[in-house]
């Protein structure tokens, strides 16, 4: 593979799912790709510029992959581009506290005769555990370096890349595990007769080529296929003895042979002492899967968030009032006119990100990461699995679903964890119906003030139950049935504040930079459409749902459409709507229960919408908006005829 | 395909292993893609595993495997599909 050496690099990472690849090349690349603790986060990939000791590299960030069949897309992409020729070197992360099962898709790798490194991460975990790892045998015995490094410290990753630069391009793994014997003499005879044309038409390890074949690797058979389909023919006599012999259907049977040559490997390089750290932590493990400690930990989690979310948010907001208090008043005090009223446009819009839901979003956000980091999140999604499960949904959901908490816009954009496109559909049409952060502030302002603690902690309980009631619904009549969940469960470990840092700005940039501009832009043009007298229009046009529907005054009108922008608008807006920030002088506590109800069910804002339609097509958004108009005028119509005071 | 393994004990699926019992993972009977994801993520036939805990509300199983100490989460009905072997008394 004589490939003329740009100054450039190209060195791509591999390895599974949770290894910690997704670390390290944030260690490398800066703040740019989520990491995650819950199975299968890195689906896309990314990549980076940068230099290292004077070296350029271009460094990619293969997608999360077990092995390197054809059966999975992201599976076959990465072996696609490994295989490309246009890799200089790889880096093979691992997690070596799960030696024994990476070893397996490392050895494939090997077999792709591409230059490589391994870099057996977490061996901080793998200590804890007990396990002495013996780097200098593994060397030997897949002909390739081995590094070790702590990734989420940053210790080793220097060396790991020093070792990649030095084979880029030119040195292949030195050696080439053997099979046993079976599996050997099929390959001997095989590869005895190889013919030149595949030779020609296939420019890869002819040992790699035929071993795919021996494991029925439908994309090589096509290849092969095309080449020289009498090869194709012996390779399938080969692999069909193989099978025989094995007692085992033909894709599994050199799987079998592989497994047992991992088996061996690792027997050699791996001694495990007993762990003692494991023993407190285990503890801890099992208390979390009991189901009363199981129900405890979910139960506390939650109530946790919501009192953390909402104290330090209180606080927070509480610190922003007064500055943005004297701010507004000197803007009050400027004469009328339209700059006036462009600036307060404005002002508002800042005000309701920053004093509104930064304050409530942060601290959720971050309560979330540490959920996934210490492998809470998967735990958690085995215990609620049975329930989820009779509302037609599984475990998978719960990140999406918890993620809604906070907003709903991350909790669409992570149904891309779910293999099964029902799943996702349901997931995203039931996203909206989580309470957010922003309709909190509107339950918490408006519920939370004027109709008690325990008609809050009701209504929470009531937005639940009713996205449950709405999965029931859509999966009872779609009649598809949901794929069991099957999940890996992490080790629990601690968190890393600068993971969980990373992980907070990632999520918060998406409200920065998408929702907060919306905010703006909305506020901006309600304080236009006051100045120019149009806001009474806007009511007059949806008095027959304000009035007749709702038996609420035509004045909320306004703060309702606004909150299609973003939710926490009609709270920000029904004060200037009302004229008075005593809202229960003007509205019955009847008005401002059917009031909540209708915001916590109608329309998600237009940033989920825009989320939905992106990730799911037009179709889910506008299925997903209608369902939740219907909905909210259903059920807040029903509370206001069943409230006589309203 | 009921091949007869020499010395096999009972065979019973994944599901009606008891708790802190140990067997041998003997054929996957779920269908291709199913079974792809059920390998992928460690319980290929020859594996000992060890039911660590059940689910409440008919919720999934969780599984170790006894070597590597991986876990992996399991619903029943696949759990269901997985023949296994337990370790009877005096076994190896």
């Amino acid at each position: 593979m004589a490939r003329a050496r740009t100054d450039e690099i190209v060195i791509a990472l591999a390895g599974q799912p949770n290894c910690g690849k997704s670390t390290l090349f944030n260690a490398v690349a800066g703040f740019r790709v989520d990491v995650g603790n819950f199975a299968g986060t890195s689906v896309a990939f990314a990549e980076t510029r940068v230099t290292f000791h004077g070296q350029k590299i271009r460094l990619i960030d293969l997608p999360g992959t077990y092995s390197i069949s054809s059966h999975d897309l992201a599976e076959k992409v990465a072996r696609d581009f490994l295989l490309s020729g246009e890799v200089d070197a790889l880096i093979n992360v691992v997690d070596a506290s799960m030696l024994s099962r990476s070893l397996e898709f490392s050895l494939q790798l090997t077999e792709m005769r591409v230059p490589m490194v391994m870099c057996l991460n977490m061996m901080d975990e793998a200590q804890r555990k007990g396990m002495e790892i013996n780097t200098s045998r593994l060397e030997e015995l897949l002909g390739v370096p081995v590094r070790t490094a702590v990734a989420v410290v940053g210790t080793g990753i220097e060396e790991v890349f020093r070792q990649a630069i030095r084979v880029a391009g030119g040195v292949v793994p030195s050696v080439e595990p053997r099979y046993d014997n079976d599996v050997e003499q099929a390959l001997a005879r095989l590869l005895a007769g190889y013919p030149k044309p595949l030779r020609d038409a296939l420019p890869l390890s002819e040992r790699f080529v035929t071993l795919r074949l021996l494991e029925k690797d439908e994309d090589f058979e096509k290849k092969v296929g095309a080449a020289s389909p009498e090869f194709l023919a012996r390779a399938a006599g080969e692999r069909h003895r193989l099978a025989e012999r094995e007692g085992r259907a033909e894709t599994l049977a050199l799987g079998s042979h592989r497994h047992a040559l991992v088996l061996d490997l690792y027997e050699k390089v791996v001694r495990h002492r007993r762990g003692n750290v494991l023993g407190a932590r285990e503890k801890v493990d099992r208390f979390i899967i009991h189901p009363i400690g199981g129900a405890i930990t979910v139960v506390g989690s939650l109530l946790i968030t919501f009192f953390l979310a909402f104290h330090l948010g209180n606080a927070i907001a509480g610190l922003v009032d007064v500055p943005f208090g004297r701010v507004r008043a000197a803007i009050q005090a400027l004469p009328s006119g339209i700059g006036p009223a462009v600036l307060m446009g404005i002002f508002e819009g800042v005000v309701a990100g920053a004093g509104i839901v930064l304050p409530y979003l942060v601290p959720l956000l971050a309560l979330l990461a540490i959920f996934e980091d210490t492998g809470l999140l998967p735990r958690i999604a085995f215990m609620v699995d049975g329930i989820l499960h009779r509302v037609g949904l599984h475990g998978s959901s719960v990140v999406p679903l918890i993620l809604g908490f906070g907003c709903n816009v991350p909790s669409i954009m992570a149904t891309r964890t779910l293999e099964n496109p029902r799943d996702r559909f349901v997931t995203m049409m039931v996203a909206p119906f989580i309470t957010c952060s922003a309709r909190s502030v509107v339950i918490i302002a408006l519920a939370g003030k004027y109709l008690g603690v325990l008609v809050t902690v009701g209504l929470y309980l009531f937005g639940g139950l009713m996205s449950m009631a709405v999965s029931y619904a859509l999966t009872r009549s779609k009649r598809r049935k949901s794929l069991g969940v099957i999940m890996e469960v992490p080790p629990l470990r601690q968190p890393y504040p600068k993971i969980v840092a990373r992980k907070v700005w990632l999520r918060l940039r998406e409200f920065v930079v998408v929702a907060w501009p919306v905010l703006i832009v909305s506020s901006l043009v309600l304080s236009l459409l006051s100045y120019a007298g149009t806001d009474a229009a806007i009511n007059r046009f949806l008095a027959p749902l304000t009035t007749s529907v709702l038996h609420l005054p035509a004045a909320v009108g306004i703060p309702l459409f606004l909150g299609l922008f973003r939710k926490e608008l009609t709270l920000v807006m029904l004060g200037a709507a009302l004229g008075t920030d005593a809202i229960g002088t003007v509205l019955s506590n009847g008005q401002i229960l059917v009031l909540v109800v209708f915001t916590m069910l109608y329309v998600p804002c237009v940033a989920t919408l825009a989320a939905q339609w992106r990730e799911g097509g037009w179709r889910t958004a506008a299925a997903s908006a209608l369902l939740n108009l219907g909905v909210s005028i259903a059920v807040a119509g029903v509370v206001a005829r069943l409230i006589p005071a309203a | 395909m009921e091949a007869s393994f020499p010395g096999k004990k009972d065979s019973l699926t994944l599901l009606e292993l008891v708790e802190g019992e140990t067997a041998a993972i003997h054929a996957l009977h779920n269908d291709g893609v199913t079974k792809k994801r059920i390998q992928a993520l460690g319980l290929f036939e020859g594996r000992r595993v060890c039911v660590i805990a059940r689910a409440p509300f008919s919720g999934p199983l969780l599984v170790e495997d006894v070597v590597t100490g991986a876990r992996v989460m399991i619903a029943r009905d696949l759990a269901e599909n997985i023949e296994v072997a337990a370790d009877g008394p005096g076994a190896d």
